[in-house]
């Protein structure tokens, strides 16, 4: 094991750490830019102070993730997939924060959100499952063999969706279906997007045309809750509530816009640091860089991410074995998704769903499990060569 | 070493979907970065503009209010600064309220609850909620030093109406207060907003329109926590109203008024309990300028800054204080009707200046013996005597002979005389009324003036028309009498009363002057005229005038006329007195009212009548009295 990394050191994934580095220096700036001097009593106490803490944590667990070997996560798949479904159960047991049933609250001021480990342990069991149906004699790619899966999704899918935190849910789905994508053959892989693009399209021309009717089935048949219809609508004419549901989009995209090529500098946003951005620190961080950095300072970001999912790429293609490469495929789609929808949102291109924007925005849990997907890159990097001619 | 993996690599379809599910990221990634380049550079403009308006908070700053002058210059109505403490809600903060109510509550002296509710719940519908109407220094200091833990607070100057001599002309000067309902529309419609305060009664209502101050604006730029920007105050200062200055003489008001409660303080002191009210009208003889203009009981206007007090409020209602009876209060005019009786006789030719009745006490109709007052009666009486000792069966005689009817001779057709002759003779008494402004309006710049009336009894009756002629079956208002006595003093000019000189911006600008308006001629020859005023001369110094007990050595020889009528109460007359001085050279006509007396009109308003021109003429600065001042610019100016 020890030498292992020793003699593979020379392949960790570099440019894949300074790139993470770089995100976390956008991800304390902003949170502190964005809270600085404020009232708000949503703000948690000392949040930098936190959120630097959260993110030496996380530093320590991708690390420590990365020495691992990764193979170690399936054989403990059972034992930590049962653990986070066991955790999502006891979620209902915790009051609610703004109105989900999201967090434990864990004695000390401390909460954990089960949800963002739901979505890695389903990643590591469903990467394990498809490696290992690799690896059979004969390996059943039909529908039949592809139940378990459906199954392993389904029930971490249905607990989250009842907290209610349909931005989470709608994460797991698009985890799963990029690592079906990898995954399935040839036809399979058609029937999906066929599949997806049908979905997009139908909902997407509904609520453009019939947007009213398609919101109010929606609420009636129960598939969405009234605050996510609202947001909807709002996503739809943000001017529909401009003080309601409306109100923190329409903000941000004040803050965005205003924000120019360079930026209104540091601390110097008019939307950000006059407080005009609700929860600026979590879902709508993005504005805060927008407004502060510019299209300079906010395309940078962007393309640090780019770069991340080019290196988590580049690693999976490498892989030793099939397990890495599900793994990653599993991150990669889980980053990308939420990149998309949160900076979408910020740029009111897709509706408001309560998305964390990954690296960047405060919280704890979804840090430490976001980086130790990283971590777990990291590892698949660390291994990935089979042959050393010294 | 470790057992090299026996597939070693993926399989090539792997690699291929990994390859496909990074393009398509990287295509989301991309698009991203073009609705960015749209927002922060193409609309970027829009937005910055867009930060520019929301980030202001604006407030509308009333205007100061004109002021009102009197004559002199003296202040009766002002605006002062005052320090409001505002509250401003921001729509997406409702948690700075409770921290905000709790640190702010023990200096105003309230509960936080209280004060929190008060700043989330009053008036909901507006942005702002007025915490404190008038705050003290400690309150002003204490904001101030603490204003950065109290987001959303806010100190405004705010013009406050103030009446520096209290009641004085308070129906001339009325109040102001909110808006009412009924009339929102129409408020509305010139641009005033929900909560401002106009005039609701006298001059402050009748010049509304002129004193109302024009709206500013302060444009704060903060953040939503209530913490100012960098950025400075726009201010589109509020403007001033213009400003009224009287012809009222508040030292003379004064005197009015006084004389007014002393004389009714001093009846109720002899027994008349019944008396409780009176006005006095005071006009410039050549300009119909109101001088003084006192109805009692009276109020005070600065009950109503700020909310009038229940306490008050109960005051105010008590006699219906709040009631201009020098204009709004109809009166029957007892003897002072005589006037205008003869002179419609006069010049109808119903009779001639050298009518000669026999008075032996009264005079019978039909059926009906009419009393004089005095039941001996005067004997053979001309027209100056009658008018000297007020002789009733004179004017019984004047009455019948409008309508043609003869005692000695009734016409056979009573009915057809009751609808004919009769009411014929009401009209004409009717009509020469209009001209003097007792049965019209007198067109006073006041709100709520009342025009008096000639009564036509129904069912019509023989004797109704002479008590027409003695002036039991009018009712005329104070300035409708006052108009009248002065026509009859100028020589039949009829000005309309005018409580305001001029108006002036708020520099002292003078802007509009507002001329004496001529409303009419009497037609009355000028020698019919000059026979009433001999009469009315008579009435106060002959030797049995029935006014000269208080005007027989009067210096500034008064003529005039005491009144006195059945009110309706039996046993409770009107009082009334109309007069005007000097009797040579007219300037100042004085009609006076104190209804519900059980005596002879002398007993009552007279007296008052005869105070408010004794101080006139006493003035340090009248010519009568200091004849060197004359000329001065002063008088020039004011008198124009």
């Amino acid at each position: 094991m020890e030498s292992i990394i020793k003699r593979n050191i020379k392949d960790l994934d570099y440019p894949l750490i300074m790139v993470m580095i770089l995100i976390s220096i956008y991800s304390v700036i902003a949170i502190y830019t964005a809270t600085y001097g404020k009232i708000d009593p949503n703000i948690p106490s000392h949040i930098i102070v936190r959120q630097m803490v959260w993110e030496v944590l996380s530093y320590i667990a991708m690390f420590a993730m990365m020495f691992m070997d990764y193979h170690t996560l399936s054989k403990y798949r059972w034992w930590i997939f049962g653990i986070s479904i066991f955790l999502l159960v006891a979620v209902f047991a915790f009051s609610r924060v703004n109105g989900a049933h999201s967090w434990i609250h864990l004695p000390g001021g401390g909460s954990i959100q089960p949800s963002e480990f739901a979505k890695l342990t389903f990643i590591i069991w469903t990467a394990d499952y498809m490696a290992k149906m690799n690896e059979k004699e004969f390996p059943d790619y039909t529908l039949k063999g592809l139940l378990p899966i459906f199954i392993a999704f389904i029930v971490p899918f249905m607990l989250i969706l009842k907290e209610p935190a349909l931005g989470q849910a709608l994460v797991l789905l698009v985890i799963m279906f990029a690592m079906l994508l990898v995954y399935v053959k040839r036809r399979h892989m058609q029937i999906l997007i066929a599949i997806a693009a049908v979905v997009v399209i139908t909902f997407g021309s509904a609520v453009a045309v019939y947007p009213n009717q398609t919101i109010k089935m929606l609420e009636h048949q129960h598939i969405m809750p009234h605050y996510q219809t609202m947001r909807l609508i709002s996503f739809i004419d943000p001017t529909f509530s401009p003080t309601g549901s409306g109100y923190q989009v329409l903000e941000a995209e004040i803050a965005v816009g205003s924000g120019s090529v360079f930026g209104e500098g540091l601390l110097k946003g008019s939307q950000t640091n006059g407080s005009w951005v609700p929860f600026q620190w979590t879902d709508f961080i993005f504005s805060a860089i927008a407004e502060q950095l510019g299209f300079v300072g906010s395309s940078v970001l962007i393309m640090l991410f780019l770069v991340m999912l080019y290196r988590m790429v580049k690693v999976a293609m490498t892989s030793l074995d099939d397990f890495g490469a599900y793994l990653i495929a599993g991150s990669v789609g889980m980053f990308a998704f939420q990149i998309f929808e949160n900076i979408g949102m910020n740029l009111v291109i897709s509706p408001a769903t309560g998305i964390t924007l990954p690296f960047i925005s405060y919280g704890g849990s979804s840090l430490i499990v976001n980086f130790l997907s990283i971590g777990i890159v990291l590892s698949v990097s660390l291994r990935r060569r089979t042959l050393r001619f010294d | 070493m470790k057992e090299i993996n026996p597939r070693g690599k993926l399989q090539p379809k792997t690699v291929k979907r990994i390859q496909l599910l990074f393009f398509a990221a990287a295509l989301a990634t991309s698009s991203l970065i073009v609705r960015l380049g749209y927002l922060q550079i193409t609309e970027a403009q829009q937005f910055q503009s867009d930060v520019a308006v929301q980030n202001f908070s604006s407030l509308p700053i009333p205007g100061s209010r004109g002021w009102i002058f009197d004559r002199e210059g003296d202040v009766l109505a002002a605006d002062v600064p005052v320090y409001q403490i505002l509250y401003i809600r921001y729509p997406n903060d409702s948690y700075s309220a409770p921290k905000v109510a709790r640190e702010l509550a023990p200096v105003l002296g309230m509960k936080a609850k209280t004060l929190e509710n008060m700043m989330l719940n009053q008036n909901q519908m507006q942005p702002t909620v007025t915490l404190v109407n008038q705050a003290t220094p400690r309150e002003m200091a204490f904001i101030a030093e603490h204003r950065d833990n109290l987001p959303g607070v806010l100190m405004m100057t705010v013009p406050q109406r103030v009446y520096p001599l209290g009641e004085l002309g308070a129906h001339e000067i009325g109040f102001i207060g909110p808006i009412p309902a009924s009339e929102w529309n129409q408020y509305q419609a010139q641009g005033y907003p929900k909560d401002a305060l106009v005039g609701l009664s006298g001059l402050e209502q009748s010049y509304q329109s002129v004193l109302r101050g024009q709206y500013g604006e302060e444009k704060i730029p903060v953040s939503p926590a209530g913490i100012p920007l960098n950025q400075g105050i726009v201010s589109v200062p509020a403007k001033a109203g213009n400003n009224l200055v009287l012809n009222l003489d508040g030292p003379l008001q004064k005197v009015a008024e006084q004389a007014l409660v002393q004389r009714i303080n001093f009846l109720r002191g002899v027994g008349e309990t019944n008396v409780h009210s009176g006005t006095i009208v005071v006009l410039n003889v050549h300009t119909g300028a109101v001088l003084a203009m006192a109805s009692y009981p009276t109020y005070n206007p600065e009950w109503w800054i700020g909310g009038i007090s229940n306490q008050h409020y109960q005051q105010y209602l008590t006699n219906n204080a709040g009631f201009n009876r020098a204009i709004s209060g109809l009166y029957m005019p007892g003897s002072t009707e005589k006037m205008l009786t003869a002179m419609a006789a006069l010049i109808h030719h119903e009779m001639t200046p050298n009518l000669q009745v026999l008075d032996r006490g009264g005079l019978q109709i039909g059926t009906y013996f009419m009393h004089n007052w005095n039941l001996g009666g005067f004997g053979w009486v001309g027209l100056k005597e009658a008018i000297e000792v007020s002789d009733d069966t004179y004017f019984y005689q004047v009455g019948l002979n409008m309508g043609h009817f003869n005692t000695n001779n009734p016409p056979s057709n009573i009915s057809a005389w009751l609808t004919g002759g009769r009411v014929q003779a009401l009209n004409q008494i009717n009509d020469l009324g209009k001209k003097f402004g007792l049965t019209s309006l007198t067109g006073v710049d006041l709100p709520g003036e009342m025009p008096g009336y000639v009564t036509y009894a129904n069912p019509p009756t023989l004797y109704d028309l002479p008590a027409a002629a003695i002036g039991q079956e009018e009712a005329y208002s104070t300035i409708g009498l006052a108009t009248y006595i002065a026509a009859i003093a100028n020589g039949g000019y009829r000005y309309q009363p005018q409580l305001v000189h001029e108006v002036t911006t708020s520099q002292g600008k003078v802007v509009k002057i507002y001329k004496p308006h001529l409303v009419d001629k009497v037609p009355v020859p000028e020698n019919y005229l000059k026979i009433i005023q001999q009469s009315l001369e008579l009435a106060t110094h002959g030797t049995l005038g029935t006014a000269t007990y208080y005007f027989g050595n009067d210096k500034v020889n008064v003529a005039g006329k005491t009144g006195t009528a059945e009110s309706g109460n039996p046993g409770r007359n009107n009082s009334v007195f109309v007069g005007y001085a000097p009797y040579n050279h007219p300037e100042i006509a004085v009609a006076a009212v104190i209804p519900n007396v059980t005596g002879e009109g002398f007993r009552a308003a007279a007296p008052m009548a005869q105070q408010v021109i004794d101080a006139y003429f006493a003035k340090p600065d009248h010519p009568l009295t200091n004849p060197s001042s004359k000329f001065t610019t002063k008088n020039m100016k004011k008198h124009g």
